[in-house]
């Protein structure tokens, strides 16, 4: 990821002056780094270890745009589109080792004590479709807190909006996806 | 549901939060609304925790093979937690990464190879943790008395010389990465763990992750502050910065944010330090200097500095000082008169160790002159082979003066005599031994006696006692009925006197209390002098022994030295318990409390001596090192498995991915280690049995390793354990002694030497179980069969000649002229082997086709060789054991308790 680095940049002060297509070139450059990044963390974790694609963001940014002064703002931007593409990622990841389980008929020793936890992804994944088509301002908080793992503040200025919506947002969509999960027999 | 009434239920729950007792109001006659908001309020409280947020380890989780009992701390690289090793059944210390970077851990893996007693010992590097030697310690803070710092520093200033030596930069030195311990040994944290930091990082990364400000900046260098590559004048600059913090009490860079910091870093000069020797000012300022090319360039040189610093304090304060350490004291007087009067203000001086001696080759057998102020040792190093005593006084820069001449080795100085005049120590003749005696100012010698035998097993060694009255010497030595036992030599004519008697090993390193009334001495239950024990034997006015002698420790261990305190209360002891591993430094009351450990000493004393004033005490301090090099089929050579410590003796799995070696690299017993076959990835297999793991051997299916284990009785005996780990299962008895184990071509038989016809034989035992049965019949020692089974290739000596036979019976033939260190694997075409070059310590790798009938040199090697030699499956590169130069120096620990 030599060339994108200044490009990233570009392409993040585009997006935060409300270029669409500019966003939709910066997706492909950050989830190619993000997945080979991801891939790292995922494929050798074994029972006990942790995902912490928070951090693994953090460093995707820094690898993007760390060679430039990139400001706040782009900062938080990046972030939002992290914490979508994560998604995207952990839900993948989520439905091969459901798919692998199911196939396999065994135990997945590697699944072990995060199997619960591959579940309440899938889970959440759906329940934020639904989510995202009442409110797509909560959707996307869920997004970020949940599936980016990202702060209040970060949320808040990823979103643009004050950081006491975005508590009170997730404070309501917690409650719904913890009724929604346990409606479904997860914890 | 729709977007608008999900709205409402929205607004009505978001009222509800601040204000629930107007939920009824809100939802007016909605009961379903208000059932709706119920619901969720009945789950605000509840936690839905992100998959991607950091997770902490709970005690009794597992990560690999750690059992992790509690949390010690948090950094900005990751947790630490206290955890237990379940396959080596041992506590570590294990840093969880946050993030898993490759750069991060391969630095760690470099670390891992880096042995000091100054360093915390990484033991393992996993995918996304490091485990590593638990510390017992507090991090450096706040300003230090002179002394103290003094000490830290040089401590400091070493483990870095010896990293940076190993080519390992810390990049991240701060007092947070630097642990003292109870007994003010410090430690170095974190080689190479820090992140490559770059200004526009360093400040998004004070703000960023997890809301947590990562490390300060104060303690970066310049460049690295400029986002330039870090390299060891990077940690010079950080060592200044907290040494200047020592001294001081206060940071060097300092600003309200990391934007100041870093700017002050780059830009302002601390202010001076004051009440500081000029010296060690200039120092630090040499440290703290912008530009690297103008900064101190070595932290060798840094070291050094320190260490004279210090020596300068260590000068002796009155008595007799020679003419040369006055002329260099004169030298340094205003710093000395400051020390002085600093140290005239304090009540207990603390102890702290400084280097006595660093001259080439081995300085051993330290012994202080009674009043403390000169010390006589041997030396090898001074242009000859053979060891020489001589006289150094403590503090003094001058050459040391050498008392004896002649091509033999003179060891073993006892104290001088208690007069002080003269000095009496062990020559070894071609035959026997003497013990002689020489007056402390050179000079004529005088023979005292023939002694059959001192010993001198594995380096580790005897000496002389004077009696108080300075009419008798004791000594350890091999008695005529054929046992061993400590006997009085008269200084004046008379008989000698047999005081101890031990038929199964040696009575050894006797040692007079101060008062005469006892004798302490090791006896060991086996010729070897391994597992012995001390053991104390009253004695009357005229030194006749009174009841028998009793045991006063529990070590099972071989012992370097044995002296008391000046006051007769406490015995000190120097013990190893296994080969490889640490030699230590114990303090015992003689009323029988627990034996407490002289941490100051590290972890590699050797014979010591005890000053009965001045609380003085001086130790050899050994270093060895064994790296496995590699032999490509292009010719070059390179080092391959390396560490400060040991490895030797590697073999291939038969896949060839992976390679077996002994190494004492985790500070512990020689053990068997795995590796990847291009050296990364290390792994410890085994965990004993015995106190020395070596010679592994690969089955052909590559699922055992075979090894040879030296027990505590001194035999050694042959195990087998899984590849991927487990217990080790024994597959020779315990009663005879058998090493150097070698799997038949199909897997089905192991051969190994043995002793047990009572001459070195190779027998081989059938893996499944069962008898096992002799092979040989002329001798033999290391063994592989043919590629097809069908023979057996054997050496028997040191440098023997090769010999072959036939596995279906028949006799004895002989292959090869030399093979040296019985170095040699067979293949379809030939046998690859080590054979000697044309000068002491060359060798060259050949190998011999079966085709041509002859040898061909692949590889000159200029370099003394060890055991071992390996043969990849694709025959394109070899393995061996390259011996570096090791040494041994005289330390000397100051203001001893």
């Amino acid at each position: 990821m030599e060339k994108p680095a200044g490009e990233v940049t570009l392409l993040l002060a585009q997006v935060t002056g409300g270029d669409q297509a500019a966003l939709g070139r910066l997706i492909p450059l950050v989830y190619r780094e993000l997945r080979r990044l991801a891939g790292h963390y995922l494929r050798d974790e074994r029972i006990g270890h942790t995902l912490q694609p928070t951090a693994l963001v953090h460093e995707a940014y820094l690898r993007l745009a760390g060679q430039d002064r990139g400001d706040w703002k782009n900062r938080a931007q990046f972030m939002g589109v992290a914490a979508q593409l994560m998604r995207r990622i952990l839900a993948d990841y989520a439905r091969q080792r459901a798919a692998a389980k199911r196939t396999a008929g065994a135990v997945d020793l590697e699944l072990g004590a995060t199997s619960d936890k591959t579940e309440e992804v899938l889970a959440v994944d759906e329940a934020l479709e639904r989510l995202a088509g009442l409110d797509p301002q909560q959707g996307r908080v869920v997004e970020m807190r949940y599936f980016g793992g990202l702060s209040v503040e970060e949320t808040a200025e990823a979103l643009g909006i004050s950081p006491r919506t975005v508590k009170r947002d997730w404070a309501m969509a917690k409650a719904w996806l913890r009724g929604e999960l346990s409606a479904k027999g997860s914890p | 549901m729709t977007p608008e009434r999900w709205a409402r239920i929205k607004e009505v729950f978001g009222a509800a939060l601040e204000r629930p007792e107007a939920l009824g109001e809100m939802c007016g006659g909605d009961a379903e609304l208000r059932r709706e908001v119920e619901k969720l309020l009945a789950e605000k409280s509840g936690t839905l925790k992100s998959p991607v947020a950091p997770r902490e380890l709970a005690p009794g989780e597992m990560l690999g093979h750690h059992r992790v009992e509690a949390k010690l701390g948090q950094g900005g690289m990751g947790t630490v937690y206290r955890a237990w090793d379940t396959r080596l059944q041992r506590p570590v210390a294990l840093k969880v990464l946050h993030e898993r970077e490759e750069r991060l851990l391969r630095e760690a893996r470099a670390a891992s190879a880096l042995n000091h007693p100054n360093i915390v010992t990484i033991y393992e590097v996993g995918p996304s943790f490091i485990a590593m030697e638990l510390v017992e310690g507090k991090p450096l803070a706040g300003r230090l008395p002179l002394d103290t710092a003094l000490n830290y520093a040089s401590q400091i200033a070493a483990a870095l010389a010896k990293a940076h030596a190993a080519g390992v930069i810390h990049r991240d030195m701060k007092p947070a990465n630097i642990l003292v311990t109870g007994d003010g040994v410090v430690k170095l944290l974190d080689f190479g763990l820090a992140k490559r930091a770059r200004l526009t990082e360093a400040e998004s990364a004070a703000l960023t992750i997890e809301g947590e400000i990562v490390g300060t900046p104060s303690y970066m260098s310049p460049e690295q502050a400029e986002g330039k590559p870090a390299d060891e004048r990077s940690d010079i600059f950080s060592f200044g910065v907290v040494l200047y913090e020592m001294l001081s009490g206060r940071r060097a860079f300092t600003g309200d944010s990391t934007v100041s910091i870093l700017g002050a870093v780059l830009k302002e000069e601390p202010p001076p330090l004051k009440e500081v020797p000029a010296e060690l000012e200039k120092l630090v300022t040499r440290c703290l200097r912008k530009d690297p090319a103008r900064r101190i360039q070595h932290m060798d040189d840094v070291k050094l500095a320190l260490e004279e610093l210090r020596e300068t304090a260590a000068r002796p304060q009155r008595g007799p000082l020679r003419v040369a350490a006055l002329i260099a004291l004169v030298g340094v007087m205003a710093v000395t008169f400051w020390l002085l009067s600093q140290r005239a203000r304090r009540p207990a001086a603390e102890m702290r160790v400084v280097p006595l001696t660093s001259y080439p080759g081995y300085e051993v057998h330290p012994s202080f002159s009674p009043d403390g102020s000169q010390i006589a040792f041997a030396w090898n190093g001074e242009g000859t082979d053979t060891f020489k005593i001589y006289v150094k006084v403590v503090g003094s820069v001058a050459a040391p003066l050498r008392l004896t001449t002649g091509p033999a080795n003179d060891h073993y100085p006892a104290a001088w005599s208690p007069d002080g005049r003269q000095i009496a120590f062990v020559r070894e003749m071609a035959n026997h031994m003497e013990v002689r005696l020489i007056s402390a100012l050179g000079g004529p010698e005088r023979r005292l006696a023939g002694v059959s035998w001192v010993a001198r097993m594995y380096g580790h060694d005897s000496h002389l006692s004077w009696s108080p009255d300075g009419r008798w010497l004791a000594v350890g030595e091999r008695q005529p009925d054929g046992g061993w036992g400590i006997s009085l030599l008269p200084v004046e004519p008379g008989e000698r006197r047999r005081l101890t008697s031990n038929p199964a090993g040696p009575d050894y390193l006797p040692a007079f209390s101060p008062d005469g009334r006892s004798l302490a001495y090791v006896s060991c239950p086996g010729p070897l002098a391994l597992a012995c024990d001390l053991y104390l034997l009253t004695l009357g006015p005229d030194l006749a022994p009174r009841g028998r002698p009793r045991r006063v420790s529990n070590e099972r261990a071989w012992m370097h030295g044995l002296a008391w305190t000046e006051n007769g209360q406490y015995l000190l002891y120097a013990a190893r318990r296994c080969a490889g591993g640490p030699s230590i430094l114990w303090r015992a009351d003689v009323a029988g409390a627990k034996p407490e450990r002289v941490e100051s000493a590290g972890t590699e004393v050797g014979p010591f001596t005890v000053s009965r004033a001045g609380r003085r005490l001086a130790y050899s301090r050994w270093s060895a090192d064994r790296d496995v090099w590699k032999w490509e089929s292009g010719g070059r050579v390179q080092r391959l498995l390396a560490s400060t410590l040991e490895e030797h003796n590697p073999q291939y799995s038969p896949n060839g991915s992976r390679i077996a070696f002994s190494s004492n690299r985790a500070g512990g017993c020689f053990e068997i280690w795995t590796a990847a076959s291009d050296g990364s990835n290390t792994l410890q297999l085994t965990n004993g049995p015995g106190m020395s793991q070596g010679t592994p051997r690969w089955s052909p299916d590559g699922q055992w390793i075979a090894f040879d284990s030296l027990g505590e009785d001194g035999d050694v005996d042959v195990f087998v354990i899984d590849a991927a780990g487990g217990p080790p299962r024994r597959l020779t008895p315990e009663n005879s002694d058998e090493s150097v184990p070698s799997w038949s071509r199909d897997g089905k038989w192991i051969y190994f030497r043995s002793n047990r016809t009572g001459r070195d034989e190779v027998w081989r035992s059938p893996f499944a179980g069962g008898p096992a049965v002799q092979v040989t019949d002329a001798g033999g020692y290391v063994a592989f069969e043919s590629w097809d089974g069908k023979t057996l290739y054997y050496a028997k000596g040191s440098t023997s000649p090769l010999f072959a036979r036939s596995l279906a019976g028949g006799s004895e033939r002989q292959v090869l002229d030399t093979v040296a260190y019985r170095a040699f694997f067979p293949v379809e075409a030939g046998i690859y082997h080590i054979g000697l070059g044309q000068k002491p310590d060359a060798y060259a790798l050949k190998f011999h086709d079966f085709a041509s009938g002859k040898s061909r040199t692949l590889s000159r090697i200029e370099a003394p060789l060890d055991l071992g030699l390996a043969v990849s499956p694709d025959r394109k590169n070899m393995l061996f054991t390259v011996q570096n130069p090791g040494g041994s120096d005289l330390m000397l620990i100051e203001n001893f308790r």
